[in-house]
């Protein structure tokens, strides 16, 4: 039976539409849709004291001819204000399609990682820097997904390993599909100030448990039933299963293959290039991005991002146990990095074959120098710097891992110097592991604790003999004291003893 | 007799609302066979903390009605001084003819035949939109209200949430 109803909307003028009492709401919804361009999800009908419920009948509701329904549309948006993006979860449910994947999600993904090789790592680096946090939380690609758990839900349910977790324990399940936990976990991944509040908390609550006799024992419990069979199903590979894609919680916790290298650049053209991830940041290896033929050197590090957040985004919930009761009130923007971090990220071979581009590439190094005033007053201060740099095989032996380490934990003595500034924590790791590299090769770093300096120091202290510094002992003085650089040394022995 | 002369008024009400309903609040009967009991659905009011809230209550009217009030209840959480811990709305307006015996109110701001189903919801609209804690119902909201807005606005943040999810 058709009639004719009124919609009024909150906004704008009360128009007729004709039904018929047999369709469901949702049917309506869809017809006010074309008329009113709010989206059905974003719909919401209210007739006789009630909110209309999508799946139910109009006929169910007693909607009579020549009675007027409101619409009201349930929130902007998503992503601007708190109240519309706690309304935007709401939305999907009533929605009858499946929630799209944004094209190229399970590419990035899951496919990609750069950074850690595990997720436990991940989450302290991401809890030491607030900053890169921030950053991505904010990338696009990174919101988007945030802003509707619906996607985050689809992406846990189309693993099989981890729905199977839970399905074993409905509490997990719970706490990933309750949209009001999702989005406090988003909300706090995004904001640094509210994620380190909840750290305190969880850290005091943490510390209350313990002190509880019996509570280190539940603590126990807590993480063998629900961090270990979520890991274990994120880090096992299905059997028969060669395309790492078919589990892309494994690709994101185990160091990824050959494949996963090949996608890498994908996300970095969706984000453009150098797009919004790594604008903000004072970023070194910027340049050769933009710089035709580099372009491989610099695209996997905006990959780093989407793919880490994502990680804390969809696991936080449970994997955050350990990350966050180990973190306590932690979060220091400390530039200095953890050598036993760098130390993993460079042996992460994702990592490595993007060093290996880089820097077998003599121009890529080049524009590197030339884009970063420190790096380049070094080298022109150190002409031999420079040779040395544009020497492929030297290069490829800095890659080695065992080189890095080293430079890694000497970067550590020195306290982060290599590299001043604000930035992402990754370059300006890398970056000071760079300087300190083209001292350790050249002249003995400042930190380099080798043999006497007699020894360490021959070359230096030859020259300066062949330019009429006679004095042995006061030549060692000013080249430890200008750290090996001869001509610091002149000048330091010209000025006469201090 | 006065129930006939209630339930024509209030059917002639009804009536009215629904071809002419006004923004803010729907009503309907929550059972048609009796007209005594409303269900009403509060849309949160623009620019308020309730914004983007959908919150049902239950209208009951008196037998004598229009000589005594209604009451009204919310059934969906509610956090606002003006509304008791159980839901119920006190408002002047709802208040029992004649003068109030604590002195707090003048005898015109309480219940008077002329106030309709819709006046009474834009009352109780405009009540959200200011809550008066000068004679709470919700001791403790009031107190939020007046000494920790942030927690008071983060409480009814998480109502309005709650209101969107329950359908």
């Amino acid at each position: 039976m058709a009639i004719t109803v009124h919609i009024k909307p909150s906004t704008g003028a009360k128009f007729s539409v004709d039904v018929d009492v047999s369709q469901t709401v949702l049917e309506l919804k869809e017809k006010l849709a074309e008329k009113t361009e709010i989206p059905t999800p974003q719909q919401r009908l209210i007739y006789k004291g009630r909110v209309l419920k999508d799946e139910q009948t109009l006929q169910g509701y007693g909607l009579e001819a020549d009675h007027t329904i409101h619409l009201v549309k349930g929130g902007a948006p998503p992503g601007s204000t708190p109240a519309s993006s706690s309304a935007s979860p709401a939305a999907p449910t009533t929605s009858t399609n499946p929630p799209a994947v944004p094209p190229g999600l399970g590419g990035i993904g899951f496919g990609g990682t750069g950074g850690t090789p595990n997720l436990a790592d991940m989450q302290r680096q991401m809890t030491q820097n607030p900053q890169l946090m921030q950053e991505m939380m904010n990338s696009p690609a990174v919101q988007a997904m945030m802003n509707n758990p619906e996607v985050m839900r689809t992406i846990i349910s189309a693993n099989p390993q981890l729905r199977e977790v839970m399905d074993r324990n409905p509490e997990l399940n719970h706490i990933l599909n309750d949209p009001a936990t999702m989005r406090q976990m988003m909300e706090a991944a995004r904001n640094p100030e509210m994620m380190r509040e909840m750290m305190r908390n969880t850290d005091r609550a943490m510390s209350n448990i313990e002190a509880h006799p019996e509570g280190f024992n539940m603590l126990r419990r807590m993480y063998e039933n629900v961090q270990e069979p979520l890991m274990e199903a994120a880090t096992h590979r299905p059997e028969g299963q060669a395309d790492a894609a078919a589990n892309p919680f494994a690709a994101l916790f185990n160091a990824p293959g050959q494949q996963a290298g090949q996608q890498a650049p994908a996300p970095a053209a969706a984000d453009g290039g150098a797009g919004p991830n790594a604008a903000p940041l004072p970023n070194p290896w910027g340049p050769p991005s933009t710089a035709a033929g580099a372009g491989t050197g610099a695209a996997p590090l905006p990959a780093v991002n989407p793919l880490a957040g994502l990680g804390l985004g969809g696991l936080g919930g449970a994997g955050g146990f350990d990350g966050m009761g180990v973190q306590g009130g932690g979060g220091s923007l400390g530039l200095g990095m953890d050598p036993a971090q760098m130390a993993q990220m460079m042996q992460n071979p994702m990592m490595q074959q993007m060093m290996q581009q880089v820097l077998s590439n003599p121009q890529v190094i080049q524009q590197l120098i030339d884009s970063n005033p420190q790096l380049r007053t070094m080298v022109d201060a150190n002409p031999q710097m420079r040779t040395m740099l544009s020497n492929p095989e030297f290069l490829q032996q800095m890659t080695r891992p065992e080189t890095l380490q080293q430079v890694a934990q000497m970067q550590q003595l020195l306290g982060g110097a290599g590299a001043g500034g604000a930035g992402g924590m990754d370059m300006n790791a890398l970056l000071g592991g760079m300087g300190g590299l083209g001292g350790l090769g050249g002249f003995g770093a400042p930190a380099q604790p080798a043999g006497p300096p007699e020894e360490v120091y021959a070359t230096q202290i030859q020259q300066l003999q062949d330019m009429g510094f006679y004095d042995v002992q006061e030549n060692i003085r000013a080249l430890q004291a200008s750290h090996g650089n001869v001509n610091a040394a002149v000048e330091r022995l010209l000025q006469g003893p201090g | 007799m006065s129930e006939g002369q209630a339930t024509l008024l209030l059917r002639k009400q009804l009536k009215e609302l629904m071809r002419n309903p006004v923004d803010g609040f729907s009503a309907g009967l929550v059972d048609d066979s009796n007209v005594f009991e409303w269900a009403i659905t509060i849309i949160g009011p623009p620019d308020t903390l309730y914004e983007g809230g959908f919150f049902n209550a239950i209208m009951s009217f008196p037998h004598n009605y229009p000589n005594n009030p209604p009451s009204v209840r919310f059934t969906s959480e509610m956090w606002h001084p003006n509304v008791y811990p159980d839901g119920r709305v006190c408002i002047s307006i709802l208040h029992a003819p004649g003068d109030d015996p604590n002195g707090y109110e003048l005898a015109s701001e309480r219940w008077s035949p002329v106030h309709t189903v819709e006046t009474i919801l834009v009352s109780i609209i405009s009540m959200l939109s200011g809550p008066n804690d000068e004679s709470p119902a919700n001791i403790d909201a009031a107190k939020e209200w007046r000494d920790s807005k942030d927690l008071f606005k983060k409480k009814v943040g998480r109502i309005v949430r709650k209101s969107q999810e329950n359908f």
